[in-house]
């Protein structure tokens, strides 16, 4: 009878361990630069993008910045192998968020890019990939922050650095033609 | 006075729709109508809810978010907080996460319930997001029909009631629109450096410095900032004639990062710096992180503050990570050894022993009287690699003295007489025997005999770089045999007019390029052409008066033959054998 109870504990923390693993599918919604509406999940039935990069970018962020133009650059290529990429603007400050929103606008009419770029103002899909925080009325977001998300939106890797998520498209991607 | 004071209430009251219209709208979603009783069917409650989007949407007031978009986040919205189990999304953490999602600033929540018999009440309630809290509520008891629910609502003043953020906004808007009629400056800003950015009341109007701007007369809070300089911040009264010239303090320090050794590639906050040493980098204030990616050492990492202006210097001493080498030392008859070791040119002791060694340690050499080992090394840290040296005699070149072997020279290895070493003319005189092919299936064979002048430029000693220009002229008799007409005749004279420059890289021979001018031994008809890659073999019989004989392995004449009845140009491939006589 012990050893059965010892089974049935060590299975459970197995199913622990197990279910603790990030299975979260992280489909999102949000809104452009132009108020237009965006929704990931018919962003992929249009694209049939195999891959999916979310790049959480803030205006007062300067390696999120850098990071454009190397995105830009390799967003060609990446749409050939079956890579989408939006870009989520945060507010910097909760409070200016919506006198943000034209400052943002204004950088990347300066800086253009040719993938979406979404403003996130209430921080839903900062808030959903755990990029933001809200603690005592203080909301805290951790950029740069980018996210590899497969077909099904679920996370294939998350880092700081972009080059690291490019490196990893490329290794998932050797070979692949769209 | 009171005239113009109504006078300007009426202009303020006319001007605040066109200035609401203009402006960003607060946005708005509109739930369904929450009918738990199921007092009207589901697509009665849908004209319901419209009719209630509708009511909104007139008052102008609002940007209604559409009916598609709200479903598409409604969907999300249960898929996040409930999994899909919830039906509905009418909790609060549920409503937040929609209007977020939505990017709404109200939501419109309406419920219909019955009181009594005959009796029903419709609630409105708008629900603030940025307040997380209802700011709003409409509420009216209707008799439970389509009609008496239209009535309740008609009786609704969606924008009659208070709304704090709407008064607020009429000011604001009414502040603008002084800034934009007639009452600002142009104000250049001008700083030092240039490309900054200029934040007037929060809002970016110029991207990079210099620039001039129309800026609102009256106070602003002026914000100028440029990555690493210490942002500007004051509030200006701006009038005519206002001009901005600002030095922009400096907001880094430097770093110096060396290393013992040096070669050490850094990495600074993560990203690639260079190898050391890295002299004076600028970077800007706060906390950092330095640290060494090196394979074969253990990798050191400081955590430091930068202060403005401070010049930092960090010295990451490093030490090698380890492996051992086990090495013994055998002479190829099989008897053990004490012999020297040496890693990497380093003298380590003696064999047999087991000695730590950094593991990325090139090369082992092992040394005794009966000879020697050497061995490339690939280590792992950690492990012990066996090596059994087994020692053997070094073949070691000993040049022969000068006395009993001739020196391989330009004299005696003689460049200097066949083909004009050492700046000297010479003359001698050849015969060779051309055996070859030629196009249009014909080969000819014959012999030559020629004179050979040349000059050379070659070093006494630097005998295997050396090359000659010669001229050569040659005469003798050649026979062409074409397989179709078989032998066309001797030739009763061939004269070549040859000049050659000779590339001897090698002791042996080496490639020529020649011009050649020649007749073909045929009346009025000329050979002109290159000739090239040709591969000499000489071979010296008489060293004391350099005399001997030529191989050319290869010779390729390309040249055009004037006049030919059976070819007009020929290649020329053939091997002569060639006489000297010095």
């Amino acid at each position: 009878m012990k050893k059965l109870f010892a089974v049935v504990i060590i299975l459970l923390c197995l199913f622990q361990v197990y279910g603790s693993n990030d299975k979260k599918a992280y489909n999102f919604i949000s809104y452009d630069l132009n108020g237009n509406f965006f929704n990931l999940k018919a962003f992929k039935e249009k694209t049939k993008a195999k891959y999916y990069v979310v790049d959480f970018f803030s205006i007062v962020c300067e390696p999120c910045k850098k990071a454009l133009p190397d995105w830009e650059k390799e967003y060609p290529e990446l749409q050939k192998k079956g890579v989408e990429m939006v870009v989520v603007a945060l507010p910097s400050d909760k409070m200016k968020a919506k006198d943000e929103k034209p400052l943002v606008k204004e950088y990347f009419e300066t800086n253009k890019v040719s993938f979406q770029v979404m403003y996130d103002l209430f921080y839903a899909v900062g808030d959903k990939f755990g990029v933001s925080k809200t603690e005592h009325e203080k909301t805290t977001v951790e950029v740069p922050m980018v996210f590899l998300l497969n077909d099904e939106f679920k996370i294939v890797k998350k880092s700081t650095k972009h080059i690291e998520i490019i490196e990893e498209i490329k290794k998932l991607t050797s070979g692949v033609k769209k | 006075m009171r005239k113009l004071k109504l006078l300007f209430l009426t202009f303020v009251f006319l001007i605040i729709p066109l200035i609401s219209g203009a402006a960003e709208k607060d946005r708005l979603a509109v739930m369904d109508i929450q009918d738990s009783e199921n007092i009207f069917d589901a697509k009665t409650q849908i004209k319901f809810t419209d009719y209630i989007f509708t009511k909104f949407q007139i008052t102008g007031v609002y940007w209604m978010i559409p009916k598609a978009d709200r479903d598409t986040a409604l969907e999300q919205a249960i898929a996040d907080t409930a999994e899909g189990s919830r039906k509905q999304c009418v909790d609060e953490k549920c409503q937040i996460s929609l209007t977020a999602q939505l990017q709404a600033n109200f939501l419109i929540n309406t419920e219909i319930k019955k009181l009594y018999e005959g009796t029903c009440q419709i609630s409105i309630r708008k629900f603030d997001v940025e307040k997380r809290a209802g700011v709003d509520a409409w509420e009216e008891k209707f008799d439970c029909t389509d009609k008496g629910i239209y009535g309740a609502i008609d009786s609704f003043n969606f924008t009659g009631k208070k709304s704090a953020f709407q008064a607020g906004r009429i000011s604001e808007e009414a502040l603008n629109m002084n800034v934009e009629a007639e009452d600002s400056t142009i104000v250049k800003i001008v700083t030092e450096p240039t490309e900054a950015i200029v934040l007037v009341d929060g809002i970016m109007i110029c991207q990079k410095t210099p620039c001039s701007k129309m800026i609102a007369f009256g106070k602003h809070q002026v914000t100028i900032q440029k990555e690493n300089y210490v942002p500007h911040q004051k509030e200006y009264d701006v009038k005519a004639g206002l001009a901005l010239n600002l030095i922009l303090e400096p907001n880094f320090g430097w770093v110096t990062i060396n290393s013992e050794p040096s070669g050490m590639e850094i990495e600074l906050d993560g990203k690639d710096l260079g190898v050391t040493p890295i002299s004076k980098r600028i970077i800007e204030t706060g906390g950092h992180q330095a640290q060494t990616k090196n394979k074969c050492h253990y990798n050191e990492m400081e955590k430091f503050v930068i202060k403005r202006g401070e010049d930092k210097v960090i010295t990451f001493k490093m030490n090698p990570r380890e492996s051992a080498l086990k090495v013994t030392a055998k002479d190829e008859q099989d008897n053990d050894l004490e012999a020297e070791v040496m890693v990497d040119g380093n003298p380590v002791g003696k064999t047999p022993k087991t000695w730590k060694v950094p593991l990325c340690s090139d090369n082992i050499y092992v040394k005794a009287d009966v000879g020697e080992f050497t061995q490339k090394l690939s280590l792992t840290e950690g492990e012990i690699k066996v090596v059994d040296a087994v020692l053997k005699k070094a073949v070691v070149y000993t040049p022969p003295p000068a006395s009993t072997a001739p020196a391989y020279n330009n004299y005696n290895y003689d460049y200097s007489s066949r083909r004009s070493g050492s700046g000297k003319f010479n003359l001698h005189g050849l015969m060779s025997i051309p055996v070859g092919g030629v196009f249009d299936k014909a080969f000819y064979i014959g012999i030559d005999f020629g004179l050979e002048i040349g000059v050379g430029s070659g070093s006494k000693a630097d005998y295997h770089r050396f090359f000659s220009w010669s001229i050569l002229a040659r005469m003798g008799i050649v026979s062409d045999f074409n397989f179709d007409k078989g032998f066309l005749g001797m030739r009763s004279f061939d004269f070549k007019l040859n000049t050659k420059l000779n590339f001897w890289y090698l002791a042996g021979g080496g490639p020529q390029v020649e011009a050649l001018l020649g007749t073909t031994g045929y009346p009025n008809k000329y050979l002109v052409g290159v000739s090239m890659w040709a591969i000499n073999l000489p071979i010296y019989l008489w060293t004391d008066d350099r005399s001997g004989f030529n191989i050319t392995l290869l010779n390729v004449d390309m040249g055009w033959d004037y006049n030919a009845d059976y070819k007009k140009g020929q290649i020329v491939f053939y091997t002569s054998f060639e006489f000297m006589f010095h």
